[in-house]
């Protein structure tokens, strides 16, 4: 079914087209659609003037291909989207436990053009600025370990103000002034480093890195970290 | 004048209307319901001028841009509140890289000099230090009122200087900012002799709170309204925080989940039914249908219900918000599905505002039934509806028709259909039909958002009735140059016009040159300009501010590149204050 329509003399005698192909549900990804029209290979450019031409519907719909900003929701409101459960079968009277306990500190699962980034927070003792560390963007434990000092080596310089800037190192092995902790879903502050490190993505919750000579064998594997009690 | 009194003195006698003293004028002009009416009455003649300045006491800056912090200081010194804004809307969808600009801090740094007597300041989708914070505790002895609003480049040791530093401070209104989270605890840092806090707003906040300190600040701030509290906050706390702030009126409940126990459900049910002021009602993370029943005894005087975060559903949600019949604002996720709005519809007939977000707006699949028949449902039986934000997944121009019909009071009609290009889902056809109709009904809209599948024909119908729309957002829409130059070309009241994934070129953007200088800003990203027309743009315009931007990822080498080239983005907005000197590498200013 194809519509030609004109709208008089103010479009300088020229008819606008559309014409449909198949009638159905579009469900094709956006960067298809735009991608249909004349625009260079690769880009999301819009269609150029004119005809515009549907592609026949396919068969199930395709996961949207991700475009930067759509749908128009806020940052927020897309972790709440993938970070909290799926909304459960309707209707049992158990109590939703599998929500997840409400102390553990939840990562924030971003999205940005299609990567997922797994951020999690980052403090260093005696800094008070925390940061924050996408541990997807890491292929291993040398990388995060120099992503730290890479962090927070010109703020501890600042903090030790007439100090020259000091490599941070040694943060996996015990050997260097800091050593490099985390708290896994437990609440549990464990030793970056003993497990695999697909293992150590997925449980990771918290990154902190502690002066060596604060740490002892017990404070280790302390049982949960209260939420309410003063931070170091 | 002389009526009435026969011993008054000849007319000669009493000042000529034009020679009365400044005072009468200022006293005058505080009748002026809106700063534009101050501004025509500014515009009078020179006295005018100088009484309505002088005495001039709430400012908003709508574009922090459209003027330099010195400009507004010293048009208006007496300023109390100001309001600044600063980033483009699209900025809340992350199409504004970090480091793009509106620094809050020159207008902290201008303010603390001309206007020591400040008492609010509000700031939106700016980037504020913990440096303005502490320049601002230090710099206003009468400061009352900090808002912050989608702002991030603080921390919590900002907040602890506010904390500390603002002895009369009544409202601290955190909406929606990435605030970092430090070591520090702010909250006890409110002196023990603190009690002036009415409103308290801390739920964008993600760390943790001294759940202590926070109670002993709600015990001795007598007059706290407002209370919203964040995630970290656990439902068992929020029971005894209302017993200690039983006039509550506006209350961000925390996190909403727990195992469910019976006392804890009384303890809870008991401290709402102790607060009889509680009309706002919003927070409610992770909520818990079985926890639901604690609030019935405020739904009869809720007005204000945000439940956009509660990722709940059921039956019990329908049953809880079918029991506020006063409701008049009411934001929900799509897990409401049409049969709750059906219940909505029937027993809120109050509502003047819906807000429907989408529970899992990255799915290609349908997971909840919410559909155009839960905004038809709504618009019919609503009267006082006037203002809606619906995401959803299909429509029909029928659907818009019947609601263009119901409803010709709104002012805001925002609808995003998810997937793009979507037309009509039974006839196929584009939804200019549809649209068109909400346009011609709605003689008082002032805000729309389109969406789905558009053609040419939506605009020229939106440039023709719209008349006082003031802000378009236009998103994988339109075929051809038309649309774009139907909307500037018409749209008489046009103050802000966003644009993405739009087949608009040069020519309607530079036969319509001077409509822009009329409107605050014009955004337009991924459509089809060249660099040629902006710098024909900038060069025939040079009060508007023509801001280019590819890859914000890479600097923007605007020297090298010649006037065919694509540009990706584009902001253009009026100013006085000239170019600005801190965009990034990515932006250039043709």
């Amino acid at each position: 079914m194809a519509w030609n329509g004109g709208f008089g003399g103010d479009e300088e005698g020229r008819g606008l087209e559309l014409s449909l192909g198949l009638p159905g549900y579009f469900s094709g990804s956006p960067a298809q659609a735009a991608g249909l029209e004349k625009g260079s290979a690769g880009s999301t450019a819009a269609p150029a003037k004119g005809t515009i031409g549907f592609k026949a519907p396919r068969c199930r719909p395709a996961a949207a291909a991700p475009v930067v900003g759509w749908p128009p929701v806020r940052a927020f409101r897309r972790n709440l989207a993938s970070s909290s459960s799926k909304p459960p079968p309707p209707r049992s009277h158990e109590p939703s436990s599998q929500r997840g306990n409400g102390s553990t500190a939840t990562a924030k699962v971003v999205e940005a053009g299609g990567n997922k980034g797994l951020f999690v927070k980052i403090n260093m003792d005696g800094i008070p600025i925390g940061r924050k560390v996408d541990l997807r963007a890491h292929a291993g434990y040398d990388t995060l370990s120099a992503a730290v000092d890479h962090l927070f080596r010109g703020l501890l310089a600042a903090q030790t103000s007439g100090r020259d800037q000091q490599v941070i190192t040694g943060v996996l092995n015990g050997s260097g002034e800091y050593t490099l902790v985390y708290e896994d879903e437990e609440g549990d502050q464990m030793l970056v480093g003993d497990v695999p490190w697909e293992m150590f993505v997925s449980t990771a919750r918290r990154l902190r890195v502690l002066r060596s000579s604060d740490l002892s064998p017990s404070s280790l594997r302390a049982a949960s970290r209260k939420r309410t009690a003063a931070e170091c | 004048m002389g009526r009435g009194g026969s011993h008054a003195a000849p007319a000669a006698a009493s000042p000529p209307w034009h020679a009365l003293p400044d005072e009468v004028w200022e006293h005058a002009f505080s009748f002026l319901p809106a700063d534009s009416d101050r501004g025509a009455a500014a515009a009078a003649c020179r006295s005018w001028l100088r009484a309505e300045r002088r005495s001039r006491r709430r400012l908003v800056i709508a574009n922090c841009y459209a003027a330099s912090p010195q400009d507004a200081v010293d048009r208006f010194p007496s300023v109390r509140a100001v309001e600044v804004k600063g980033k483009p809307h699209f900025a809340d969808f992350g199409l504004v890289p970090p480091g793009w600009g509106a620094a809050a801090a020159p207008w902290v740094a201008a303010a603390a000099d001309g206007w020591p007597l400040l008492e609010e300041l509000s700031f939106k989708r700016m980037y504020v230090t913990d440096d303005c914070l502490e320049m601002i505790a230090a710099s206003f002895r009468n400061f009352q009122v900090l808002r912050l609003v989608s702002c991030e480049g603080f921390s919590t040791s900002g907040l602890a200087a506010i904390a500390a530093g603002c002895r009369n401070v009544r409202e601290l209104d955190l909406q929606e900012n990435e605030i970092e989270d430090c070591s520090i605890h702010w909250l006890s840092l409110f002196p023990e002799s603190f009690t002036s806090l009415v409103t308290l707003n801390f739920s964008c906040l993600e760390g943790d709170v001294d759940i202590t300190v926070l109670e002993r600040l709600v015990t001795r701030c007598r007059n706290l309204k407002t209370l919203k509290l964040n995630n970290a906050i656990p439902l068992d706390k929020l029971a005894s925080l209302l017993r200690k702030a039983p006039q509550i009126v506006e209350l961000g409940t925390g996190r909403f989940s727990a195992d469910y126990h019976l006392d804890l459900f009384s303890k809870l049910a008991a401290a709402f039914a102790g607060c009889k002021s509680l009309r706002r009602l919003s927070g409610a993370w992770d909520a818990v249908p079985e926890y639901l029943p604690a609030f019935y005894c405020v739904c009869e005087g809720l007005t204000s219900l945000n439940l956009s975060y509660a990722t709940v559903r059921g039956p019990e949600l329908v049953k809880f918000i079918s029991r506020c019949k006063n409701l008049q604002l009411l934001w929900v996720m799509d897990l409401i599905e049409d049969h709750g709005l059906a219940a909505v519809a029937s027993s809120c007939n109050k509502l003047q505002e819906l807000r429907v977000f989408p529970s899992a707006p990255f799915d290609a699949a349908e997971q909840v039934s919410l559909t155009e028949r839960g905004l038809v449902d709504v618009s019919a039986s609503c009267p006082m509806l006037e203002s809606v934000l619906y995401f959803c997944r299909r429509m029909t121009n029928e659907a818009l028709i019947t609601i263009a019909k119901n409803r010709p009071n709104f002012t805001c009609f925002r609808l995003c259909i998810i997937e793009p290009h979507t037309p009509d889902y039974i006839t196929h056809q584009p939804l200019d039909a549809g649209f068109s109709a909400i346009v011609e009904s709605c003689k008082g809209l002032r805000r729309l958002s389109v969406s789905g599948l558009l053609t040419d024909r939506v605009f020229r119908s939106i440039g023709a009735h719209a008349d006082r729309l003031e802000m378009l957002s236009i998103a994988f829409a339109g075929n051809s140059d038309l649309g774009l130059h139907y909307i500037l070309s018409g749209c008489k009241s046009l103050k802000k016009l966003e644009i993405r994934d739009c087949p608009f070129g040069d020519k309607p953007l530079l036969a319509n040159a001077a409509k822009l200088e009329t409107m605050r800003s014009l955004w337009m990203s991924s459509c089809s300009l060249t660099l040629g027309a902006c710098r024909q743009l900038a060069r025939k315009m040079p009060r508007l501010s023509v801001e280019v931007m590819n890859d914000p990822r890479r600097a923007c080498p605007l020297d090298s590149l010649t006037d065919e080239s694509h540009v990706e983005t584009l902001y253009v907005y009026r100013t006085i204050a000239g170019p600005r000197s801190d965009t990034p590498a990515c932006v250039q200013i043709v």
